[in-house]
């Protein structure tokens, strides 16, 4: 089980409490899409994703990206428990979505560049450690019931 | 060898002429010795890398960072012969000072956080993409003459 310390438990509950999820969660996603285009394989039912001004202004990207990191609020509630949390969402990420897990990795860097972006020199190394571990467990557990 | 469009070519030439050596190189160092600790190894005489404060302070890894940025001159202005640019440094990291190749993308990831911290959302993800092809290839011809 994952340790934390009393000041890793509120570097990272500062960052979400102060995350605007309607700016954020739509700005990682489109950044993995844009970096990282094959990922845009698994939003074929999204419509126009033919280039970079297409994505970034594509609703229901918009609305997956605040989804995604909504569903960050699980670990951040049970951040003792964060395997168990998202095992079913392990599973269906596995079973239904087929997605390639090295996927979560790419969405959680870009996920670290829009939050270094929005805080700036406040995101400072120790912050980012933190941070960078956090997401490193919740990609953990969301490969974790692949087979 | 690594294509570049005049676009691409641009982009990072302009993220580059943003960059301060001497604020940037300073962080990039404390960042890597902070969230992947391990790199400590490297630098058993640079003195106190005991705590966050004290790597933030070491002005031997201030040094040492606008140092390696110095060296990230040579790649923006030799972008078509990267591999040549870098054999003479690839091969002092692999043959004297036994550099984990590794290193060189954590290293990466450190220098593109700490670009997205300085310039926020003037990194678009186009930027960023142009930016990661452009750093990786410089991790690439870094591990090149690694055997």
């Amino acid at each position: 089980m994952v340790e934390w310390s009393e000041n890793e438990r509120s570097i990272i509950s500062n960052i979400f409490s102060n995350l605007d999820y309607n700016d954020i969660g739509p700005k990682a996603l489109v950044r993995c899409l844009i970096v990282y285009p094959w990922t845009q394989r698994y939003f074929t039912s999204f419509g126009n994703l033919y280039n970079a001004e297409a994505i970034s202004t594509n609703p229901k990207v918009a609305a997956h990206g605040i989804k995604v990191l909504h569903g960050l609020d699980r670990a951040l509630k049970n951040m003792d428990n964060i395997k168990a949390t998202y095992a079913e969402l392990s599973v269906l990420h596995s079973e239904k979505l087929h997605v390639d897990p090295d996927n979560f990795k790419l969405l959680s860097d870009c996920l670290t560049i829009v939050v270094a972006g929005k805080l700036g020199s406040a995101f400072t190394p120790e912050i980012q450690a933190t941070f960078q571990k956090f997401l490193a467990v919740v990609v953990s557990a969301l490969g974790k019931q692949y087979h | 060898m690594v294509k570049w469009t005049e676009l691409e070519r641009s982009t990072v030439k302009a993220i580059w002429e943003k960059i301060d050596i001497d604020e940037i190189g300073s962080q990039i160092w404390a960042r890597v010795l902070i969230v992947y600790p391990w790199t400590e190894r490297y630098f058993g005489s640079f003195g106190d890398l005991f705590t966050i404060t004290a790597i933030l302070k070491n002005v031997k890894v201030a040094a040492h960072g606008r140092m390696v940025l110095k060296a990230l001159d040579k790649a923006v202005n030799n972008m078509d012969n990267m591999k040549r640019t870098y054999a003479d440094l690839s091969r002092l990291h692999f043959q004297k000072l036994e550099v984990d190749p590794d290193s060189f993308r954590l290293l990466a990831d450190c220098i593109t956080i700490t670009i997205a911290c300085k310039l926020k959302s003037a990194l678009s993800p186009q930027s960023q993409a142009i930016w990661q092809k452009f750093i990786y290839a410089v991790v690439d011809a870094m591990s090149s003459q690694y055997r």
